[in-house]
């Protein structure tokens, strides 16, 4: 049975790179990332080329993607959160390309390396710690005293709002991270039952009827991975809107 | 609450102008209003979750609400661990920032529930 976790191993493509102690080889993650940018590029250009009135299945593509970026902002931060809509979108579009390219066989899921995700995360946390410093001044403190809470409380409330916004960065990315490596880690267990069984010795034809049955589980598995893949970078998408928010309106 | 005073005015005036010329064309102008009022509504943010929650909106908060009740908790017993080897106060401070973490994790299941997170804010300036 091969090693369940072997598919989330990076190795250089082609050649491995080493500059002053740094690895710095073209990766296999690095390959995928790469296609997931010039594919949701191409994409896009090519769907928006026509501009037709009635569009064709790449235009439609492209503009419901825009609209679904676009409604995810407008409910979540609000009209001023506009400014945002490059951003959110190319990290939308980012996280669920690495979450489905990850379904293809033999692909690599980038989005599976909480060193990914991590960085986007940390990359959106500072994002708010900078522009809400910049646009509010030390008023931006005051996000962790809610209002309309008694003082007593403000003193219970205040260090547990500080640690769940240290705690930020980490749920972002140890979410995204975890669901996106269980899923993989579960589907090639899954399918390791199926040449387990198959392996059995002395139990001849009866050993691929067994094994068609972690084949079927991981059939439906494969489905629920794809709604998993949806779901988290659109769950990426809005806690990034949410976290954002706090830089437009402060909660007074 | 000032909107609310103002929107039956409006109908009231609008209304005898209607009778008096018979035309659609007011009608259509209140309609119209009403389409922009509720844009507008919906632009602010002003109409929050409660007003169309969405499954995909349940999912996701369903996603959330696991991480959100672990990390802080991690988070916070980190902290509490690297103050004690600082400061040489063993058991103490991680012990404290545990308990916080864990009021902060039950916080913001809370909020999540109620829906007083940041989604929600609006809502109640």
């Amino acid at each position: 049975m091969s090693d369940p976790l072997h598919q989330f191993e990076i190795q250089p493509m082609l050649f491995s790179l080493d500059i002053g102690g740094v690895d710095l080889s073209f990766t296999n993650s690095a390959l995928w990332m790469f296609i997931a940018a010039i594919l949701s590029t191409v994409t896009l250009t090519a769907g928006m080329r026509r501009k037709a009135l009635v569009p064709g299945r790449l235009q439609a593509l492209s503009e419901m993607l825009y609209e679904f970026v676009a409604n995810m902002i407008r409910e979540n931060i609000g009209s001023k959160g506009r400014g945002y809509f490059p951003l959110i979108f190319t990290t939308f579009v980012i996280v669920l390309l690495g979450n489905l390219l990850g379904m293809l066989p033999y692909s690599f899921t980038y989005t599976s390396h909480i060193i990914v995700t991590m960085a986007l995360a940390l990359f959106i946390f500072a994002l708010v710690i900078v522009i809400g410093i910049v646009k509010n001044g030390t008023k931006f403190f005051s996000l962790f005293a809610p209002p309309g809470v008694p003082f007593v409380l403000l003193l219970l409330v205040i260090p547990l709002e500080i640690i769940s916004f240290l705690a930020r960065p980490i749920t972002l990315a140890v979410r995204l991270f975890a669901n996106m490596m269980a899923g993989h880690l579960i589907l090639k267990v899954f399918a390791g039952f199926s040449v387990a069984m198959i392996g059995i010795e002395g139990i001849g034809i009866f050993g691929y009827v067994a094994g068609a049955f972690p084949m079927l589980v991981n059939s439906i598995l494969i489905a629920f991975e794809i709604l998993i893949a949806l779901l988290h970078a659109y769950v990426f998408a809005v806690l990034s809107c949410i976290y954002l928010k706090d830089t437009v309106d402060l909660h007074h | 609450m000032n909107k609310d005073n103002q929107d039956p005015k409006a109908p009231s005036n609008d209304n005898p102008v209607k009778e008096a010329s018979g035309s659609k064309q007011p009608d259509n102008l209140k309609t119209l209003e009403d389409k922009i009022k509720d844009f507008q509504k919906t632009t602010d943010g002003k109409k929050g979750r409660n007003a169309d929650d969405s499954e995909s909106n349940n999912i996701s908060d369903g996603m959330r609400a696991g991480a959100e009740l672990i990390v802080p908790i991690l988070v916070a017993g980190f902290i509490g661990y690297h103050i004690d080897t600082w400061l040489g106060t063993k058991p103490l401070f991680l012990i404290i920032f545990l308990l916080l973490g864990m009021g902060s994790g039950f916080f913001n299941v809370y909020k999540i529930t109620q829906g007083i997170d940041n989604r929600g804010k609006s809502d109640k300036d």
